[in-house]
């Protein structure tokens, strides 16, 4: 088999027991890989219904179908599960070699159920599985467990994911790291890791991922490349996705004190360039990638965070920044180090923490021990990264996310809790936005930017980005169509500006690799059905109309700067944005998944 | 303390610039699938380190001025300093694959190609019409055919930036 291995490893935790199970062309075709594949074996594994957090939840890693060759940007693998923070589909995407490594292994696809006896790591060591003790690494965080394996295994080359103690303590929305710096950020992943005592898993992968037309794919890479150097990608090359702030707080629609305000003071002062020129230390890329986004910044002669050293991007700088009020650039470079090393999602660690401040400053909070949090208090929120990682004071309502410490606390607190489903949100002010609000609004994986994609539209200026309209329904399906095809053959969306016809060009080398006939009609259809399978997997969880909603601040307050200021957005528009979508799914209008879609998308077989 | 390593003046090799390099490895996959018909990413005759988070460099074979690899081969001829860049030709045909050369080699530039048995090093892509292909597919630029003259004045001066910027700040 050329591109795939057509074998994904299931690995009982409990058992200590690890099978091969083949997987088929008609499969590998309709879910393509990496998201799309993941999805597909947790839902054909996993026993409906079950707590996330209970031994019985099952986690898949996916590599992308292009992992392992040549092809531009193509080192995504993804993570699949129940999530812990939503209840619903959580899938995850992460960059670098993982991918690349797990596909020379020979697997497709991991497939993990059970929970281990003692804290244990998985070694996949080409065909061989090993089940490792991890006491002595139990409680580390993530940078240190990678050198750890590596080291006691004696191989530079191996890869590692693994999580830190967040993932441990059941954090919601624990990551899991891999490559020192990279992770399966969102939806709470590390935290069904943890619950399984499973600490990482490493891979060494000594085989080959062969491809059909390896001279048609080496030149297609060689065009892309160049484009990768051009415009499509100028942002993300320098200064990094740090670039956002000045646009987003010219557009009115950069996230500050926990929404209250969508313009900050300090925006110049936080700009991608200003950080960029004071703190860059290097730039770094995944495996194959010709763009390298991954700006690391590092503090130099600045107490009390001399020598913090970290991967700083969008939306981390957002979520420990801004949206607490907070402007003093070492802190939150400390803060995103702290969280990358504990294996804390920077976003929902960030936008919690900014509810917690906004519950202090309408006194719904008291001080513990002394201890509050207020908005623009950097030490504090530095403080506070590790008590939430450890479920210590504070941290252990945080470490539950937005939604439930806002039901935990109650005193209508909920009104500010900034999540979709529970998953809080990214950088962009929705109010501002609409297609990207009608996105946040029925995400299957909650309120997230990178799976709805529908930013795009508004911030490209396709749309009125103010105004609330029918046909923002079809849109925001096209986009998260888009998102699903490219998290599943496992380029990065970074690279989709490189792209004059993404479907038509994907199948081509869709073809080129695997030497399977493929075009952009069935590609389009493949990403149709995998963002159907998502929702029949939540509708399967108990999923109800009212999820697909926004928090009411969205609703009760209107734009409060910028361009659109005083524009309000009265849930009634959502709404009509929501039939919208639906019909354009063609669902039902309460948002089911009907019969002839199923048959037309091939999802018939699909036990509900 | 090892001593280091003299390189030959006359020797040119693919050199990587550290501040340029992004640790991608498309150089990796560009040697491979030029010189295997599967894109083996083993089969590469460079290799990427890559020190999170902030050091990556490439590094293939430099051009010894007494190279080590060929001084302890104990087939006779396998291994020859190819006259015009200094490099080392293998001669399939002696080589057996035993691998004092790879166990040697200070750059861990030598690799052996688990399918023929036979050790592999970097010869330029001296047959291909465009060049090195690792250097034509770096996106940062960061690869380029020198001696070791080239990359020490640019090490010089880069040495010389880096202190102008410090005592400019």
């Amino acid at each position: 088999m050329n591109g795939y291995t057509g074998k994904a490893l299931i690995v009982d935790l409990a058992d200590r027991n690890a099978i091969e199970q083949a997987l088929a062309e008609s499969l590998l075709r309709d879910y393509l890989g990496g998201a799309g594949l993941a999805v597909r074996l947790l839902y054909d594994h996993l026993t409906p219904g079950v707590d996330a957090l209970d031994p019985d939840n099952v986690i898949v890693f996916s590599c992308g179908l292009f992992a392992g060759t040549i092809v531009s940007a193509s080192a995504k693998h993804a993570v699949a599960t129940k999530s812990p923070l939503t209840g619903m589909i959580g899938d995850a995407m992460a960059g670098s070699f993982f991918s690349h490594t797990l596909k020379r292994a020979g697997y497709d696809a991991v497939v993990i159920k059970g929970k281990a006896e003692v804290p244990t790591y998985l070694f996949i060591d080409d065909s061989d599985v090993f089940f490792r003790n991890a006491e002595a690494i139990w409680g580390q965080g993530c940078f240190d467990t990678e050198e750890f394996i590596r080291e006691e295994l004696g191989d530079e080359a191996i890869r590692v994911s693994s999580i830190g103690p967040a993932g441990e303590n059941l954090v919601r929305y624990a990551c899991i790291s891999n490559d020192r710096g990279r992770q399966a950020g969102r939806t709470g992943p590390g935290a069904v890791m943890g619950s399984k005592n499973l600490k990482a898993i490493a891979v060494r992968g000594s085989g080959v991922v062969s491809v059909d037309n390896s001279a048609a794919v080496y030149q297609v890479t060689r065009e892309l490349n160049t484009l990768a150097q051009g415009p499509a990608t100028g942002k993300y090359r320098h200064p990094g996705t740090n670039g956002n702030v000045l646009v987003l707080n010219r557009l009115g629609v950069f996230p500050t004190r926990n929404f209250q305000r969508t313009e900050f003071a300090k925006a110049d002062h936080i700009s991608g360039e200003n950080i960029y020129r004071h703190y860059h230390d290097k730039t770094v890329a995944c495996a194959a990638c010709p763009i390298a986004c991954e700006q690391i910044m590092r503090v130099a002669g600045a107490e009390p965070h001399e020598g913090a050293r970290v991967s700083l991007d969008y939306e981390t700088l957002f979520a420990l920044g801004p949206c607490c009020d907070i402007d003093d650039i070492p802190a939150i470079i400390r803060a995103a180090e702290l969280c990358d090393e504990f294996g804390l999602d920077t976003i929902s660690t960030g936008v919690t923490i900014a509810w917690a401040m906004e519950a202090f400053e309408k006194r719904l909070l008291n001080a513990q021990d002394g201890f509050e949090l207020r908005f623009g208090d950097a030490e504090a929120m530095v403080a506070v990264i590790p008590m939430i990682a450890q479920r210590e004071g504070l941290g252990a309502l945080l470490a539950e996310g937005s939604r439930r410490a806002a039901e935990t606390l109650g005193k209508d607190s909920d009104y500010f809790a900034m999540h979709g489903k529970g998953l809080e949100f990214a950088g962009y002010d929705p109010r501002g936005m609409k297609t990207y609000a009608l996105g946040l609004a029925v995400g299957t994986r909650g309120a997230c930017h990178n799976r709805s994609l529908a930013y795009e539209p508004d911030l490209q200026g396709q749309v009125d980005r103010h105004l609330a309209e029918k046909g923002r329904g079809a849109l925001a399906m096209k986009q998260e169509d888009i998102a699903v095809t490219l998290d599943s053959v496992g380029v990065c969306k970074f690279l989709r500006g490189c792209f004059s016809d993404m479907y038509e060009e994907l199948a081509q080398l869709y073809t080129n690799v695997t030497g399977w006939d493929m075009n952009s009609t069935e590609l389009r259809r493949a990403g149709e059905r995998i963002s159907n399978l998502k929702k029949l997997f939540n509708i399967r969880e108990g999923w109800t109309r009212d999820l697909d909603r926004l928090p009411p601040r969205i609703h009760e307050e209107s734009v409060p700067d910028g361009p659109g200021k005083n524009i309000p957005f009265p849930r009634e528009e959502l709404e009509i944005m929501v039939a919208d979508y639906y019909e354009a799914r063609g669902w039902t209008a309460d948002g089911r998944v009907t019969q002839p879609t199923l048959d037309r998308l091939g999802l018939a077989d699909v036990p509900s | 303390m090892t001593a280091p390593v003299p390189l030959s003046p006359e020797a040119r090799f693919v050199a990587c610039d550290p501040e340029l390099c992004v640790g991608c490895q498309l150089c990796e996959f560009a040697c491979a699938t030029v010189k295997d018909p599967h894109a083996n990413i083993l089969k590469s005759r460079i290799r990427v380190a890559r020190h999170e988070p902030s050091l990556m460099v490439s590094v293939a074979c430099r051009g010894c001025d007494d190279p080590a690899c060929v001084r302890v081969c104990p087939q006779e001829g396998a291994l020859t300093i190819n006259v015009d860049n200094r490099l080392i030709d293998v001669d399939n045909d002696i080589c057996d694959g035993c691998g004092w050369c790879i166990n040697v080699c200070p750059f861990g530039a030598v690799l052996l190609d688990t399918d023929t048995k036979r050790v592999v090093i970097c010869d330029l892509c001296a047959q291909r019409d465009n060049g090195a292909a690792c250097v034509e597919i770096c996106p940062k630029d960061a690869l380029e055919i020198a001696s070791i003259e080239i990359i020490t004045n640019k090490a010089n001066g880069t040495a010389v930036q880096a202190l102008v910027k410090e005592l400019n700040t």
